[in-house]
């Protein structure tokens, strides 16, 4: 019960007399150990109050600003400027030199190719795949077949306008859904994708790939070639090759015919710099297809 | 149902009964939402490892998913534990029975629940305030609100009609939690709903100053939610199932001041390098180097209650996970912060080095505790000899820690890679990886963190059944987990005599 | 005999329930229209369960 004052034999330790559901307490002292710990973390508190900013006054919102002068915002803004005017002399030169200059000048290359990648990661990586790989929709950009052309004017420009978007200097174009908007049957779809496949040489059905071939004459050799060899005016896709962007199978071609397909990309002209872009054209020109 | 008949009592006072009838539905609360908890979580885990798994529904989607496993974790497997376990601890150590009766205890079991449910139903339906461990919009909020007043009178009320001359140290502890709860939460959701019709509010305060009050809360939920109510629960169940004293009084009242006092204070160390002012972001700090101590107290205590009972460990696999849990109460508690100073932070923070180290709080030390707790209170509560086997607590024992060391060392590992990862530069200033390259290389860590929740899982389940087994009476026969020492200090095995 | 808190909480809640069908019959989204009827249906069960509880009680304890 209460109030009895006991000795427990394993510790030899009196207890508090108290006593609760069988529970009772020993009369020890906190550990001397823990206790100097303890005393050692208010102490290093009260250093670090004195060094840095701490203690609000209640009246005025003024602080205790700390004998180091430290200020989180002046520490950043610092290091930033620091950052910007070590990289300036490049940075400002890559602004003033054309791209040609840039592959020309080993400094000037490697330095672009290193912020090219670091905008790439950033900005294009999550269509693009990373390292420019590709995804589905989203084209290749390590290979050396280009929708819209793979110079360096070329890619610059479609990074700075984009494709298919509000920028009126925006790449367009539109292919027809040729199913969709009832231009082509259903038989007629089929014997196009035949056709379509026969260019690279994976034909099942040659009879309706031979009735495909004049269909295909009439409504898709404008844009994409008589044999299928692409348009990059109109940024037409290849087509007698085995790299396919929305896939190559029989059933995805008869898809991208008659529903059409209408990939964009947004104009990075306002949201990256132009060195930002020049570095990026770079990279990209260099990734491995470049013209 | 049985009745438990305060027993020794002298005749001079009143018999009263317990209700253990509550402490029996709680129970069974916290073991089910402990599974769903941890499947949930385990879901999740997956999820981030192959991204797939969110099965293209918003209902299913890591977004709404997480604050799920969050809430079933923290408010309802823990909340269930520290409720039930306080009704329990709260009688016995106060020798009376619930204040408010059978009625008013059976309102905040129910209440709860129905809280629970609300919530997690939000949660799914993509209704969320966005403060995290806060999701919960204003008409929820009101709903617990309500309940925990409810909590709240049941125990003060207990602790208040008590038959014993002084309040026993899980009480302040388990009052301390509830008291501070109830102040957290209702400052942290003060907001306006669009209409009294129509599931949106909006906070009160706005900025910087509404990410503090966010994380005032969000720290002190850990801090007095899984710190101080399971510290309270600790100080029932390590004496009572190693049947030693508590080994300091002293300690206790030092460490507990200390603990209520400190804590409240570190809630900016959420928000370093962030728009909050210098000097929050030091106070924050350290306050929570401060804290160091006070929270290794409960540690000390425990562990110490233990000297003259650790031959126990090799026979009691019960006190084994009470005793486990206090050791990774004490690490995380160093870890904690470690992680506040500011320059490791600016490493560690929002990388998985902060999941790691929820994690071993949460799995290590409140599921530990709950586990060793639980498993000591069911053949009590259902009038049961013993466990239906004590063999599968230590399989118990060892699959979760085994998954707890998985899951902690993965996400130390991909956590400090990753803070690595995002701050390495080149030679020619410019950053060295993408954050989407930071994703993919965590990918293996995030296989084996799921992998250990599975582990953790499997755990529980064998729990569930030991558990159901013991509730249906039955016994397993088996030989003992080890011999116990003989008097003379020897181990049976080497007793010449045998 | 049922104690008189007893009443008090039954009716309490019988409020609540009350305030649950008045949220989902006003409710402008299908969260709170949930919560509403939720509400209702929990006030109900409970005091339903009081009702069992309270004549468990009266016949010689929580048996």
């Amino acid at each position: 019960m209460s109030s009895h004052i006991e000795k427990d034999p394993v510790s030899v330790t009196e207890t508090t007399g108290h006593e609760w559901d069988g529970i009772r307490e020993l009369d020890n002292p906190a550990p001397k150990w823990l206790m100097y710990l303890f005393y050692a973390t208010i102490v290093w508190a009260i250093g670090y109050w004195v060094l840095y900013p701490a203690w609000p006054s209640l009246m005025g919102g003024g602080y205790t600003k700390g004998v180091l002068g430290y200020s989180q915002r002046a520490d950043i803004a610092g290091r930033l400027t620091a950052h910007r005017a070590d990289q300036a002399g490049l940075r400002g030169a890559i602004a003033q030199a054309s791209l040609e200059e840039i592959r020309a000048n080993p400094d000037l290359l490697s330095f672009a190719l290193a912020g090219g990648r670091v905008a790439f990661g950033d900005n294009c990586a999550a269509c693009h795949g990373a390292g420019g790989a590709g995804n589905p929709g989203f084209p290749a950009l390590v290979d050396d077949e280009w929708l819209w052309g793979g110079g360096l004017a070329e890619i610059e420009r479609t990074i700075l306008h984009g494709i298919r978007n509000a920028d009126p200097d925006s790449r367009y174009s539109e292919m027809p859904k040729f199913g969709a908007d009832g231009i082509l049957k259903r038989g007629e779809i089929a014997d196009v994708a035949e056709f379509v496949l026969s260019l690279s040489s994976r034909a099942t059905d040659p009879l309706a790939a031979a009735h495909g071939q004049p269909i295909y004459e009439a409504q898709c050799a404008a844009c994409h070639g008589a044999t299928g060899e692409g348009m990059r005016e109109m940024g037409a896709p290849r087509l007698n090759d085995r790299i396919w962007l929305y896939g190559g199978s029989k059933e995805k071609i008869v898809e991208s015919i008659t529903n059409a397909r209408f990939g964009v990309m947004p104009a990075w002209s306002g949201r990256l710099d132009d060195a930002t872009i020049k570095q990026l054209t770079v990279y990209v020109h260099a990734l491995g297809g470049g013209e | 149902m049985t009745i438990a008949t305060i027993d020794a009592v002298p005749a001079t006072r009143p018999v009263a009964t317990y209700d253990e009838a509550v402490v029996r539905l709680f129970v069974v609360a916290a073991m089910f939402w402990g599974i769903v908890a941890f499947a949930a979580g385990v879901y999740i885990a997956f999820q981030l490892a192959f991204p797939a798994l969110n099965l293209g529904l918003e209902y299913t989607s890591f977004g709404r998913l997480r604050p799920l496993h969050t809430s079933a974790a923290i408010f309802a497997f823990g909340g269930n534990a520290l409720l039930g376990t306080s009704f329990y601890v709260v009688q016995r150590t106060c020798r009376a029975p619930l204040f408010g009766g059978w009625a008013l205890s059976r309102f905040v079991f129910w209440g709860y629940q129905f809280f629970i449910v609300m919530a997690a139903l939000g949660y799914v339906l993509g209704i969320s305030q966005g403060r995290e461990y806060a999701e919960p919009e204003w008409y929820v909020d009101l709903w617990l609100t309500l309940v925990w007043v409810a909590y709240l009178v049941v125990f003060l009320g207990t602790v208040l009609t008590r038959r014993e001359p002084h309040i026993y140290v899980a009480n302040w502890f388990y009052l301390a939690f509830i008291v501070t709860i109830a102040v957290l939460h209702i400052v942290n959701n003060l907001a306006m709903p669009v209409s009294l019709a129509g599931a949106k509010s909006y906070s009160a305060a706005s900025g910087v100053q509404d990410a503090l009050i966010q994380w005032w809360y969000g720290h002190n939920a850990v801090g007095f939610f899984l710190t101080a109510g399971f510290l309270g629960m600790m100080y029932y169940f390590v004496p009572k199932r190693a049947d030693r004293p508590v080994y300091s009084y002293r300690l206790s009242i030092i460490h507990f001041w200390a603990l209520i006092f400190l804590y409240i204070w570190a809630g900016p160390h959420h928000l370093h390098y962030t728009a909050l002012p210098d000097w929050a972001q030091t106070l924050g700090m350290t306050f929570s180097i401060m804290l160091w101590v006070p929270s290794w107290g409960g540690m000390v205590n425990g562990i110490m209650t233990l000297s003259g009972a650790w031959d126990k460990l090799r026979t009691d696999p019960v006190l084994r996970f009470l005793v486990t849990s206090v050791a990774f109460y004490g690490m995380s508690t160093f870890e904690g912060p470690v992680m506040s100073i500011k320059a490791v932070n600016a490493l560690s923070h929002y990388t998985d080095w902060t999941i790691g180290h929820v994690h071993s709080g949460a799995l290590g030390w409140v599921a530990f505790i709950s586990f060793g707790a639980v498993y000591d209170l069911v053949p009590k509560l259902w009038g049961r000899k013993e466990l239906y086997s004590l063999r599968l607590v230590g399989w118990h024992y060892w699959i979760a820690t085994l998954g707890i060391v998985l899951y902690i060392t993965s996400m130390w590992v991909s956590g400090i890679m990753q803070g690595l990862m995002w701050r390495a530069y080149d030679h020619l200033g410019f950053l060295q990886y993408s954050f989407v390259e930071t994703v993919a290389a965590m990918h293996p860590f995030y296989v084996i963190r799921g992998l250990g929740g599975v582990l953790f899982l499997l755990g529980a389940l064998i729990m569930v059944y030991n558990l159901v087994r013991t509730v249906q009476g039955h016994e397993r026969a088996e030989a003992p987990l080890a011999r116990p020492r003989s008097p003379s200090g020897r181990t049976g095995a080497l007793n010449p005599a045998e | 005999m049922i104690p008189n808190g007893v009443w008090l909480l039954g009716s309490a809640t019988g409020l609540l329930a009350l305030i649950g069908l008045f949220m989902a019959a006003g409710a402008r989204d299908g969260a709170v229209y949930l919560f509403g009827l939720s509400l209702f249906g929990f006030g109900v069960l409970f005091i339903f369960g009081l009702l069992k509880y309270g004549f468990d009680e009266d016949q010689g304890g929580l048996s």
